[in-house]
Protein backbone atom coordinates (compact mmCIF):
# COMPACT_ATOMS: atom_id res chain seq x y z
CA UNK A 1 0.00 0.00 0.00
CA UNK A 2 1.18 3.45 -1.14
CA UNK A 3 2.72 5.71 1.71
CA UNK A 4 1.44 9.26 0.57
CA UNK A 5 -1.31 9.88 2.85
CA UNK A 6 -2.47 13.71 2.21
CA UNK A 7 -5.17 15.50 4.03
CA UNK A 8 -6.52 18.53 2.42
CA UNK A 9 -8.56 19.89 5.05
CA UNK A 10 -7.49 21.11 8.94
CA UNK A 11 -8.86 24.16 10.30
CA UNK A 12 -7.89 24.00 13.13
CA UNK A 13 -10.17 25.93 16.26
CA UNK A 14 -9.33 29.80 17.61
CA UNK A 15 -7.47 28.15 20.82
CA UNK A 16 -6.50 25.26 19.25
CA UNK A 17 -2.02 25.04 18.74
CA UNK A 18 -1.51 24.07 14.94
CA UNK A 19 1.73 22.90 15.85
CA UNK A 20 0.39 20.11 18.14
CA UNK A 21 -2.47 19.15 15.36
CA UNK A 22 0.50 19.20 12.64
CA UNK A 23 2.72 16.67 15.04
CA UNK A 24 0.22 14.48 15.21
CA UNK A 25 -0.78 14.29 11.00
CA UNK A 26 3.08 13.28 11.01
CA UNK A 27 2.50 10.57 13.60
CA UNK A 28 -0.44 9.72 11.97
CA UNK A 29 1.85 9.07 8.58
CA UNK A 30 0.44 11.96 6.45
CA UNK A 31 3.16 13.73 4.26
CA UNK A 32 1.19 16.45 3.03
CA UNK A 33 -1.79 18.47 5.17
CA UNK A 34 -3.61 21.71 3.60
CA UNK A 35 -4.37 23.96 6.60
CA UNK A 36 -7.02 26.69 6.25
CA UNK A 37 -8.09 29.76 8.27
CA UNK A 38 -4.43 29.63 10.08
CA UNK A 39 -1.14 31.67 8.54
CA UNK A 40 1.21 29.07 7.33
CA UNK A 41 4.88 30.09 8.56
CA UNK A 42 6.49 27.19 7.40
CA UNK A 43 6.06 25.64 4.36
CA UNK A 44 7.04 22.09 6.43
CA UNK A 45 6.74 20.67 9.53
CA UNK A 46 8.84 17.41 10.90
CA UNK A 47 8.88 16.07 6.95
CA UNK A 48 4.99 16.80 6.45
CA UNK A 49 4.70 19.29 3.53
CA UNK A 50 1.51 21.99 4.91
CA UNK A 51 -0.03 23.97 2.23
CA UNK A 52 -2.59 26.74 2.84
CA UNK A 53 -6.04 26.56 1.60
CA UNK A 54 -8.40 29.20 0.58
CA UNK A 55 -12.34 27.96 0.40
CA UNK A 56 -14.35 30.18 -1.24
CA UNK A 57 -18.56 29.89 -1.16
CA UNK A 58 -20.21 28.87 -4.69
CA UNK A 59 -22.87 31.48 -5.59
CA UNK A 60 -23.38 30.45 -9.33
CA UNK A 61 -19.55 31.97 -10.86
CA UNK A 62 -16.21 31.32 -9.92
CA UNK A 63 -14.37 34.23 -8.14
CA UNK A 64 -12.72 36.41 -10.93
CA UNK A 65 -8.66 37.06 -9.52
CA UNK A 66 -6.86 35.09 -7.24
CA UNK A 67 -4.62 37.88 -6.03
CA UNK A 68 -1.74 36.57 -3.66
CA UNK A 69 -3.09 33.05 -3.49
CA UNK A 70 0.03 31.67 -5.63
CA UNK A 71 0.85 28.03 -4.57
CA UNK A 72 -2.42 27.74 -2.45
CA UNK A 73 -5.10 25.32 -2.64
CA UNK A 74 -8.53 26.96 -3.62
CA UNK A 75 -12.14 24.64 -3.61
CA UNK A 76 -15.31 26.06 -3.58
CA UNK A 77 -17.72 24.94 -1.31
CA UNK A 78 -21.32 24.06 -2.14
CA UNK A 79 -23.49 24.10 0.85
CA UNK A 80 -27.29 24.03 -0.86
CA UNK A 81 -27.91 21.35 -3.44
CA UNK A 82 -29.60 23.57 -5.81
CA UNK A 83 -26.10 25.27 -6.27
CA UNK A 84 -24.90 22.11 -7.63
CA UNK A 85 -25.16 23.75 -11.54
CA UNK A 86 -23.12 25.22 -13.99
CA UNK A 87 -20.20 23.57 -12.19
CA UNK A 88 -18.18 23.28 -15.78
CA UNK A 89 -17.57 27.72 -15.12
CA UNK A 90 -14.99 25.75 -12.28
CA UNK A 91 -13.47 23.82 -14.73
CA UNK A 92 -9.93 25.66 -14.44
CA UNK A 93 -10.38 27.99 -12.08
CA UNK A 94 -10.32 25.72 -8.45
CA UNK A 95 -9.08 22.32 -7.60
CA UNK A 96 -11.42 20.93 -5.93
CA UNK A 97 -14.97 21.50 -4.79
CA UNK A 98 -16.19 20.24 -1.57
CA UNK A 99 -19.83 19.17 -1.20
CA UNK A 100 -20.67 20.57 2.50
CA UNK A 101 -23.38 18.58 4.75
CA UNK A 102 -26.31 20.36 3.82
CA UNK A 103 -25.82 19.82 -0.14
CA UNK A 104 -25.18 16.58 0.48
CA UNK A 105 -28.66 15.87 2.08
CA UNK A 106 -30.76 16.87 -0.86
CA UNK A 107 -28.65 15.68 -3.71
CA UNK A 108 -30.73 14.13 -6.51
CA UNK A 109 -29.80 12.52 -9.87
CA UNK A 110 -29.40 15.99 -11.98
CA UNK A 111 -26.76 17.05 -9.50
CA UNK A 112 -24.63 13.78 -9.81
CA UNK A 113 -24.88 14.23 -13.48
CA UNK A 114 -23.36 18.14 -12.77
CA UNK A 115 -20.45 16.91 -10.83
CA UNK A 116 -20.14 14.14 -13.29
CA UNK A 117 -19.91 16.88 -15.77
CA UNK A 118 -17.47 19.08 -14.49
CA UNK A 119 -14.68 16.70 -14.23
CA UNK A 120 -13.33 18.57 -10.71
CA UNK A 121 -12.59 16.10 -7.79
CA UNK A 122 -14.89 16.21 -4.99
CA UNK A 123 -14.05 16.65 -1.30
CA UNK A 124 -16.19 14.71 1.64
CA UNK A 125 -15.77 15.38 5.29
CA UNK A 126 -15.16 12.70 7.83
CA UNK A 127 -16.48 15.00 9.98
CA UNK A 128 -19.69 15.02 8.62
CA UNK A 129 -19.87 11.01 8.38
CA UNK A 130 -18.93 10.92 11.94
CA UNK A 131 -20.96 12.29 14.66
CA UNK A 132 -21.36 11.20 18.63
CA UNK A 133 -19.07 8.08 18.08
CA UNK A 134 -21.16 6.87 15.37
CA UNK A 135 -22.25 7.60 11.89
CA UNK A 136 -24.60 10.30 10.63
CA UNK A 137 -27.90 8.27 9.02
CA UNK A 138 -28.56 11.23 7.08
CA UNK A 139 -25.74 11.94 5.32
CA UNK A 140 -24.81 8.00 4.51
CA UNK A 141 -28.05 7.05 3.21
CA UNK A 142 -26.61 10.50 0.53
CA UNK A 143 -23.42 9.07 0.38
CA UNK A 144 -24.60 6.01 -1.43
CA UNK A 145 -26.49 7.75 -4.14
CA UNK A 146 -22.60 8.89 -4.86
CA UNK A 147 -21.11 5.58 -4.43
CA UNK A 148 -21.93 3.84 -7.61
CA UNK A 149 -20.32 6.75 -9.76
CA UNK A 150 -17.51 7.11 -7.62
CA UNK A 151 -16.62 3.37 -7.90
CA UNK A 152 -17.39 3.80 -11.59
CA UNK A 153 -14.35 6.41 -11.67
CA UNK A 154 -16.97 8.92 -13.36
CA UNK A 155 -16.27 11.14 -9.81
CA UNK A 156 -13.21 11.25 -8.33
CA UNK A 157 -13.41 11.69 -4.44
CA UNK A 158 -11.04 13.09 -2.25
CA UNK A 159 -11.65 12.31 1.54
CA UNK A 160 -10.56 14.95 4.29
CA UNK A 161 -10.77 15.26 8.10
CA UNK A 162 -11.92 18.52 8.04
CA UNK A 163 -10.28 18.44 11.76
CA UNK A 164 -10.66 21.42 14.17
CA UNK A 165 -8.06 19.44 17.06
CA UNK A 166 -5.46 16.98 16.77
CA UNK A 167 -8.67 14.85 18.14
CA UNK A 168 -10.81 14.70 15.38
CA UNK A 169 -8.14 14.09 12.91
CA UNK A 170 -8.31 10.58 11.97
CA UNK A 171 -5.45 7.54 11.52
CA UNK A 172 -5.70 7.07 7.18
CA UNK A 173 -6.11 2.85 7.55
CA UNK A 174 -8.98 3.73 9.69
CA UNK A 175 -10.32 5.81 7.13
CA UNK A 176 -9.68 3.25 4.17
CA UNK A 177 -11.40 0.24 6.14
CA UNK A 178 -14.08 2.67 7.26
CA UNK A 179 -14.48 3.43 3.47
CA UNK A 180 -14.15 -0.18 2.80
CA UNK A 181 -16.97 -1.37 4.92
CA UNK A 182 -18.80 1.86 3.45
CA UNK A 183 -18.94 -0.51 0.02
CA UNK A 184 -16.00 1.35 -2.07
CA UNK A 185 -13.30 -1.22 -3.25
CA UNK A 186 -9.94 -0.85 -1.69
CA UNK A 187 -7.95 0.41 -4.45
CA UNK A 188 -10.60 3.28 -4.54
CA UNK A 189 -10.88 4.03 -1.39
CA UNK A 190 -7.09 4.02 -1.25
CA UNK A 191 -6.80 6.08 -4.15
CA UNK A 192 -9.13 8.56 -2.24
CA UNK A 193 -6.28 9.70 0.03
CA UNK A 194 -3.38 9.13 -1.56
CA UNK A 195 -3.85 9.51 -5.63
CA UNK A 196 -5.83 11.94 -6.38
CA UNK A 197 -5.13 14.39 -3.48
CA UNK A 198 -1.35 14.30 -4.84
CA UNK A 199 -2.43 14.98 -8.19
CA UNK A 200 -4.16 18.17 -6.59
CA UNK A 201 -1.06 18.73 -4.82
CA UNK A 202 0.94 18.46 -8.21
CA UNK A 203 -1.62 21.10 -9.81
CA UNK A 204 -1.32 23.65 -6.79
CA UNK A 205 2.20 23.92 -7.68
CA UNK A 206 1.75 24.95 -11.14
CA UNK A 207 -1.10 27.43 -10.33
CA UNK A 208 -4.42 26.90 -11.21
CA UNK B 1 -2.35 -71.97 13.72
CA UNK B 2 -2.31 -69.12 15.76
CA UNK B 3 0.47 -67.18 13.75
CA UNK B 4 -1.62 -68.05 10.40
CA UNK B 5 -4.80 -66.40 12.72
CA UNK B 6 -2.75 -63.11 13.31
CA UNK B 7 -2.02 -62.59 9.73
CA UNK B 8 -5.21 -63.49 8.78
CA UNK B 9 -6.21 -60.47 11.19
CA UNK B 10 -3.87 -58.17 10.37
CA UNK B 11 -4.65 -58.66 6.24
CA UNK B 12 -8.20 -57.83 7.04
CA UNK B 13 -7.23 -54.83 9.00
CA UNK B 14 -5.16 -53.41 6.48
CA UNK B 15 -7.45 -54.17 3.81
CA UNK B 16 -10.36 -52.25 5.66
CA UNK B 17 -8.04 -49.55 6.35
CA UNK B 18 -7.38 -49.34 2.27
CA UNK B 19 -10.91 -49.62 1.40
CA UNK B 20 -11.79 -46.95 4.07
CA UNK B 21 -9.04 -44.62 2.41
CA UNK B 22 -9.89 -45.51 -0.97
CA UNK B 23 -13.66 -43.60 -0.45
CA UNK B 24 -12.59 -40.68 1.42
CA UNK B 25 -10.00 -39.98 -1.70
CA UNK B 26 -12.84 -41.19 -4.26
CA UNK B 27 -15.04 -38.55 -2.88
CA UNK B 28 -12.53 -35.74 -2.19
CA UNK B 29 -11.30 -36.44 -5.93
CA UNK B 30 -15.26 -35.71 -7.23
CA UNK B 31 -15.36 -32.57 -5.40
CA UNK B 32 -12.03 -31.70 -7.03
CA UNK B 33 -12.98 -33.13 -10.46
CA UNK B 34 -16.93 -31.46 -9.38
CA UNK B 35 -14.74 -27.75 -8.66
CA UNK B 36 -12.75 -27.58 -12.21
CA UNK B 37 -15.44 -28.99 -14.16
CA UNK B 38 -18.00 -26.85 -13.46
CA UNK B 39 -19.72 -23.46 -11.90
CA UNK B 40 -19.60 -25.46 -8.58
CA UNK B 41 -16.22 -23.40 -8.56
CA UNK B 42 -17.23 -20.20 -6.45
CA UNK B 43 -19.58 -21.97 -4.53
CA UNK B 44 -16.96 -24.54 -3.50
CA UNK B 45 -14.74 -22.09 -2.31
CA UNK B 46 -17.36 -19.93 -0.86
CA UNK B 47 -18.04 -23.40 1.68
CA UNK B 48 -14.21 -23.70 2.08
CA UNK B 49 -14.10 -20.15 3.05
CA UNK B 50 -16.62 -20.17 5.76
CA UNK B 51 -15.28 -23.68 7.07
CA UNK B 52 -12.04 -22.18 7.39
CA UNK B 53 -10.71 -22.08 11.36
CA UNK B 54 -11.60 -18.44 12.74
CA UNK B 55 -8.24 -16.85 14.00
CA UNK B 56 -7.65 -15.09 16.97
CA UNK B 57 -5.61 -11.11 15.59
CA UNK B 58 -4.40 -8.67 18.53
CA UNK B 59 -4.54 -4.93 18.11
CA UNK B 60 -2.12 -3.21 20.11
CA UNK B 61 -3.20 0.88 19.91
CA UNK B 62 -2.36 4.15 21.13
CA UNK B 63 -5.28 6.48 23.08
CA UNK B 64 -3.99 10.13 22.97
CA UNK B 65 -6.56 12.19 25.22
CA UNK B 66 -6.35 15.28 27.39
CA UNK B 67 -7.27 13.43 30.92
CA UNK B 68 -6.15 9.47 31.91
CA UNK B 69 -8.89 6.87 30.07
CA UNK B 70 -9.87 3.60 32.02
CA UNK B 71 -9.25 0.29 31.00
CA UNK B 72 -13.28 -0.42 31.44
CA UNK B 73 -14.92 2.66 29.91
CA UNK B 74 -12.46 2.48 26.64
CA UNK B 75 -13.77 -1.27 26.38
CA UNK B 76 -17.11 -0.52 26.58
CA UNK B 77 -16.84 2.38 24.52
CA UNK B 78 -15.37 0.33 21.75
CA UNK B 79 -17.71 -2.79 21.78
CA UNK B 80 -20.78 0.08 21.69
CA UNK B 81 -19.15 1.56 18.57
CA UNK B 82 -18.70 -1.62 16.87
CA UNK B 83 -22.24 -2.82 17.77
CA UNK B 84 -23.65 0.87 16.74
CA UNK B 85 -22.23 0.56 12.92
CA UNK B 86 -22.40 -3.28 12.55
CA UNK B 87 -24.73 -4.75 15.28
CA UNK B 88 -25.33 -7.73 17.66
CA UNK B 89 -24.64 -10.48 15.71
CA UNK B 90 -21.45 -8.89 13.93
CA UNK B 91 -19.87 -8.10 17.70
CA UNK B 92 -20.52 -11.36 18.71
CA UNK B 93 -18.90 -13.06 16.41
CA UNK B 94 -15.92 -10.70 16.16
CA UNK B 95 -15.62 -11.54 19.80
CA UNK B 96 -13.65 -8.18 20.77
CA UNK B 97 -12.34 -8.02 23.98
CA UNK B 98 -9.61 -5.17 25.59
CA UNK B 99 -6.56 -7.83 26.52
CA UNK B 100 -4.54 -5.35 28.43
CA UNK B 101 -4.31 -1.32 28.97
CA UNK B 102 -1.66 0.48 30.18
CA UNK B 103 -3.02 3.46 31.58
CA UNK B 104 0.48 5.21 32.23
CA UNK B 105 1.54 4.34 28.60
CA UNK B 106 -2.35 4.54 26.97
CA UNK B 107 -1.09 2.14 25.34
CA UNK B 108 -3.65 -1.39 24.62
CA UNK B 109 -3.83 -4.47 22.95
CA UNK B 110 -7.44 -5.72 21.66
CA UNK B 111 -8.17 -9.18 20.65
CA UNK B 112 -10.68 -10.15 17.57
CA UNK B 113 -11.04 -12.82 14.90
CA UNK B 114 -9.31 -11.83 12.30
CA UNK B 115 -11.44 -11.96 9.40
CA UNK B 116 -13.32 -8.93 11.58
CA UNK B 117 -10.12 -6.86 11.18
CA UNK B 118 -11.31 -4.03 8.93
CA UNK B 119 -14.59 -3.95 10.74
CA UNK B 120 -12.48 -3.05 14.11
CA UNK B 121 -10.54 -0.38 12.32
CA UNK B 122 -13.64 1.47 10.92
CA UNK B 123 -14.96 1.19 14.67
CA UNK B 124 -11.81 2.31 16.20
CA UNK B 125 -11.74 5.71 13.85
CA UNK B 126 -15.23 6.31 14.36
CA UNK B 127 -14.65 6.65 18.53
CA UNK B 128 -13.82 10.27 18.85
CA UNK B 129 -15.05 10.35 22.83
CA UNK B 130 -14.96 7.70 25.42
CA UNK B 131 -17.13 9.59 28.45
CA UNK B 132 -16.53 13.49 28.38
CA UNK B 133 -12.92 12.70 27.38
CA UNK B 134 -12.09 13.12 23.29
CA UNK B 135 -9.86 10.81 22.28
CA UNK B 136 -8.23 9.38 19.09
CA UNK B 137 -7.24 5.86 19.15
CA UNK B 138 -3.69 5.20 16.68
CA UNK B 139 -3.10 1.57 15.62
CA UNK B 140 0.00 0.55 15.94
CA UNK B 141 0.32 -2.83 14.56
CA UNK B 142 -1.81 -5.95 14.43
CA UNK B 143 0.05 -9.54 15.41
CA UNK B 144 -1.40 -13.17 15.53
CA UNK B 145 -0.34 -13.61 19.00
CA UNK B 146 -0.57 -12.07 22.40
CA UNK B 147 3.20 -12.85 22.89
CA UNK B 148 4.34 -10.89 20.26
CA UNK B 149 1.79 -7.63 20.73
CA UNK B 150 3.19 -7.61 24.18
CA UNK B 151 7.26 -7.81 22.97
CA UNK B 152 6.14 -5.03 20.78
CA UNK B 153 4.51 -2.51 23.91
CA UNK B 154 8.19 -3.70 25.51
CA UNK B 155 10.22 -2.70 22.29
CA UNK B 156 8.12 0.71 22.48
CA UNK B 157 7.93 1.31 25.97
CA UNK B 158 12.29 0.96 26.26
CA UNK B 159 12.49 2.99 22.93
CA UNK B 160 10.48 5.62 24.46
CA UNK B 161 12.41 5.66 27.97
CA UNK B 162 15.85 5.87 25.89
Amino acid sequence: MLSTYVDLNVRPYRNVDLNRVLRIASKLGYVAVAVEGVDVVSNEFNGLKVLSRVTYKYVGKPTTNYEGLRNHLIVYEIDQPTMIKALTSLRGRCHLIRIARDALTGIKKKHINALRSCEIPIELSVKDLISSNSINYTYLKNFFKLLPYIERGDIELVVSSYAGDEYELIHPLQLIALLKELGLSELIATKALTGVPMKILRMVGSGV
Amino acid sequence: MEFELIISLISLVVALTLAVYMYRMDRRLKMLTNAVSSKLIIKVLNTLKSKRRLRKRYMVFEVLSNKRVGKGDLEHEIRNTFKKIFGDIQLARASISLTYYDENLSIGVIKFTHIYKYKVLASLGVIKNVGDTKVLIIPLRTTGSLRKALKYIKDKEQFIKH
